[in-house]
């Protein structure tokens, strides 16, 4: 048996139009208001579901035995890099150092800034110290045995490879975020290096962590 | 004898001397005092019809000098921030006509490497670009802090 009754009146091609553009309206609304209910501060750095921020030991650059749960309390920023490295390595120490220097006091006392070296064949703790105090005038340069520094590395997902260069030298390739850990001891934010020649949005996504309210009860949970 | 001055045009326009190009903003990343790597940066502008081929650099800092380009290799495995960032000798960087090409961090650059004792704040350097024609554009960067 076949229906004889009219078929359903299309909607004209405007109509379809209006509505589409109306579904899209909606959610991208709705994806703004979950992430302004969801996220407290308009992060510049890629915040990240916080994690516990992988523990290293080994030397400081004066030389002293370093741990990152020292930093336990204290807002801590982390990357990977290696001495030799003319480009890189120089602009994210020194952006990392003027985004402090924008900070309080106050603030600026409880930021650490920590450069762990790709490269401990030829980065001595000297080498560390020259180059990590020319660059920033607080950050700690470490070096890590081989054993711990591939067991770091592996944890924080950084990448790294040795390339052999013609005379006989050799570069380190590697993969260059900054980690940002909280007062918790949590990776919280991760800078691209790309974004860190923007001190003041950098400075600002620093602030945001030293100023966190209830990151002392965070804390204790942790403990 | 259209054509011969057609042709005539067209190798005037593809040999556009380096002289016509500029160099600005020129710096170099200062390195401390037992550094031996540095990199200078800059931007070139070719106002000229044909394309500027950069086929060498030299300096006087002393080392080596090499134009570089920055590599980006997506990190394998998953998880990795970013991807893997190496450097490569280039061969050549060209500058299309009427067009700039900026030499800036995380990007192309100059490596100096083998500095004999790193590369004091304000220490200027003068570098010297060839091209393919075997002109030299000549500049200074003064080192500073990044």
């Amino acid at each position: 048996m076949t229906g004889t009754g009219e078929s359903p009146q299309q909607p004209s091609l405007a109509t379809s139009v209006l509505r589409a553009l109306l579904a899209v309206a909606l959610l991208l609304g709705g994806s703004f208001l979950y992430l302004r209910l969801t996220l407290p501060h308009n992060f510049y750095g890629t915040a990240v579901r916080g994690y516990a921020a992988p523990d290293f030991q080994g030397t400081g650059h004066r030389g002293e035995p370093f741990a990152l749960s020292q930093t336990r309390g204290q807002v801590t920023a982390v990357f990977f890099g290696f001495t030799h490295c003319p480009s890189i390595c120089p602009m994210t120490l020194r952006h990392l150092e003027l985004a402090r220097l924008e900070l309080t006091p106050q603030e600026r006392g409880e930021l650490q800034i920590v450069f762990v070296t790709l490269d401990p064949a030829r980065d001595t703790v000297e080498k560390m110290r020259d180059y990590t105090t020319f660059f920033s005038a607080t950050a700690t340069g470490v070096v890590l045995d081989d054993a711990e520094l591939a067991r770091t590395t592996r944890a924080y997902n950084v990448a790294y490879s040795r390339e052999d260069l013609p005379g006989g030298d050799y570069q380190i390739n590697h993969t260059a975020g900054s980690y940002l850990i909280d007062r918790s001891g949590q990776v919280r934010l991760i800078f691209d290096y790309t974004q860190l020649p923007n001190v003041a949005r950098v400075a600002g996504d620093l602030r945001y962590f030293l100023n966190e309210e209830g990151h002392a009860g965070h804390l204790e949970a942790t403990r | 004898m259209r054509t011969s001055a057609a042709l005539l045009a067209a190798l005037l326009t593809a040999c556009a001397p380096a002289g016509t190009a500029e160099v600005q903003g020129a710096w170099a990343v200062a390195a401390p005092p037992s550094g031996t790597v540095s990199a200078v940066y800059f931007t070139v502008n070719n106002p000229g019809h044909g394309p500027l081929v950069l086929t060498g650099v030299r300096t006087d800092a002393g080392g080596r000098s090499s134009l570089m380009i920055t590599t980006r290799h997506g990190a394998a495995g998953h998880g990795h921030h970013g991807d893997l960032l190496g450097m490569a000798d280039a061969l050549q960087i060209v500058v299309p006509p009427r067009s700039t090409h900026r030499f800036e961090p995380g990007g192309d650059h100059v490596m100096l490497t083998g500095l004999p004792g790193g590369l004091p704040v304000g220490t200027p350097v003068n570098v010297v670009l060839h091209t393919d024609g075997g002109e030299e554009l000549g500049f200074v960067a003064t080192a500073r802090l990044p």
